[in-house]
């Protein structure tokens, strides 16, 4: 641990410094540290810039595409900017249990007082203090319509698991943001009927992710062609949107989601999912996770492919019974069903190309397994 | 020894996904598709569960991962090295030209020094690939290549769109 330095009177660098509770400064590092990507490749991503300025102190962090920020009002002090490694940063002040944290930037270091006296290194670039580049000061953006907060976590609690996780298509990997939310692999969709900007735009998941740190319900946008800021009053978020907009098939998925189903059951969405747990273990690799759903007039039965397990769930409701066959992948079944928030599950059934399940302005389609007219002639 | 072994990387979007993810029988397609003649290809690393399997757990679902061409051996020289204990595997190995590595119950990841040494102690002790192996190629894949690499299990469902 380093000596204290002595103070020296008319010297250029102030010390300057701050004290906060820390309670406060504990939740603003946890949030701040989730920008923080860490990517050895780009150092910048493991760092966290501490800034006051009017009295504002803002903890920058990035993983190069986009930045967090989270702000505080309010805390007196002279202004000063410094950089820290995020994660020992971070580590510190979650351990920290002083009722206060005092920092103190002095030439080269950040001293830290909480239980104890620390003296945080502060990277540099060859000698030169290391500053983190602000995207938003070249960005000249339109002020589009708020979005809620409670918007973002159906997106990132019931949206999320229908995102492409492969490459091949790249739009899919994104969020379609415009009339609706849209997230889609090709296999399984998910549409949320939230209107949000008049022009979609297609919104990465990492960005969106970050989202996730936000506690205002009303969450201020400004966007170009290129470029999004999510703000609130103690955060701020900025991306990249991506540009492959035009390769998301929106009208054809709208399609999809249209679809007509002849038949609807109603279920417990907690028996679901333990039949479905407990068939899924004798659903093996050679079934290709497939599992058999039969609509009988008793309800829903689910069997593994060998016969080996069987079980029926009973309707809670049913509209236009008919007698349906179906094969599913019960793993992606099971994470669509988990996705829901409710008590109960829609499940509409009767189409060739996909079961639907239904919540509120969420409608999810799951793709059916099986033959199909095409033969794969490379099928095992 | 004058024949060159080369190794691959699989390309896409301007990303390195090697090892590739593919069955044998993708892989197979795929090496057709883009070499006009290929006598036999080692695999080296076949692991069903990323962290090893044995060789009881190997059916054509398994992921290869990475390889190299070598064209100085033929396939059946190469079959009777090395011999895998399941009957359903050696189906698929000699359809396509395959190999497999045994050792007690794992199939293991070899380095290209590995199987020098392997070599060595069976074939002949002056046996080298030493400066003949040349740095990877890259191979750039197409969208569809990709597709058909990484998604083989969706090719049981249709498309929701």
């Amino acid at each position: 641990m380093k000596k204290q330095l002595k103070t020296k009177p008319a010297k250029e660098k102030k010390k300057t410094g701050i004290e906060l509770e820390t309670v406060l400064f504990k939740d603003m590092v946890a949030r701040a540290r989730k920008g923080a990507s860490n990517n050895n490749i780009i150092p910048l991503t493991s760092m966290m810039a501490i800034e006051l300025k009017n009295n504002k102190l803002t903890l920058t962090t990035t993983d190069s595409k986009n930045y967090l920020y989270i702000i505080q009002d309010g805390i007196p002090g002279d202004d000063f900017y410094c950089v820290v490694i995020a994660d020992t940063f971070a580590q510190l002040v979650a351990k920290t249990t002083s009722e206060t944290i005092q920092l103190t930037f002095k030439d080269n270091y950040l001293e830290f007082v909480g239980n104890g006296k620390y003296s945080i290194e502060l990277p540099d670039d060859e000698g030169e203090m290391i500053e983190f580049p602000d995207p938003r000061e070249d960005a000249e953006l339109e002020t589009l319509e708020d979005i809620h907060l409670s918007t973002i976590r159906t997106i990132l609690n019931t949206v999320k698991p229908s995102l492409s996780v492969t490459m091949e298509e790249l739009c899919y990997t994104g969020y379609y943001c415009g009339g609706q939310i849209v997230a889609t692999d090709g296999y399984k969709m998910c549409n949320l009927d939230v209107q949000l900007w008049e022009e979609p735009k297609l919104i990465p998941p990492q960005l969106m992710d970050l989202l996730s740190v936000m506690t205002s319900e009303e969450i201020g946008v400004e966007a170009n062609e290129d470029t999004v800021i999510f703000s609130s009053p103690d955060c701020v978020v900025y991306g990249r949107t991506m540009d492959c907009i035009e390769d998301f098939a929106i009208d054809d998925i709208q399609e999809a989601i249209n679809t007509e189903y002849s038949s609807m059951c109603t279920v417990k969405k907690s028996s679901l999912l333990q039949v479905l747990d407990r068939i899924s273990l004798f659903v093996t690799k050679n079934d290709k996770d497939e599992a058999n759903f039969t609509f009988t007039d008793k309800g829903l039965q689910i069997n593994s492919k060998g016969l080996s397990g069987t079980e029926v769930i009973k309707y809670l409701e049913s509209e236009e019974f008919e007698d349906f066959t179906c094969i599913v992948d019960i793993k992606e079944f099971t994470n669509e069903v988990k996705a829901l928030t409710g008590d109960e599950v829609e499940i509409w059934y009767g189409s060739d190309s996909g079961i639907k399940l239904t919540e509120g302005n969420v409608t999810i389609v799951v793709a059916l397994s099986g033959e199909f007219e095409e033969d794969d002639e490379d099928e095992e | 020894m004058a024949e060159k072994i080369r190794t691959f990387v699989l390309v896409y979007e301007n990303k390195i996904i090697s090892p590739p993810l593919v069955t044998i029988r993708e892989y197979a397609n795929w090496m057709e598709k883009y070499f006009d003649e290929y006598t036999c290809h080692l695999t080296l690393y076949i692991n069903a569960n990323k962290g090893g399997g044995t060789a009881a757990e190997w059916h054509p679902g398994t992921r290869i991962g990475q390889f190299f061409d070598h064209n100085r051996f033929s396939s059946s020289e190469l079959c009777s090295w090395f011999i895998p204990n399941s009957s359903k595997a050696m189906e698929q190995l000699e359809q396509h030209n395959f190999a497999v590595k045994r050792d007690g119950k794992m199939l293991r990841l070899y380095t290209i020094k590995q199987v020098e040494l392997y070599l060595k102690n069976t074939v002949d002790d002056k046996f080298t690939f030493g400066d003949n192996i040349v740095p990877p190629k890259q191979i750039v894949l197409s969208k569809e290549d990709y597709s058909s690499l990484i998604q083989p299990k969706q090719q049981v469902r249709k498309r929701l769109f």
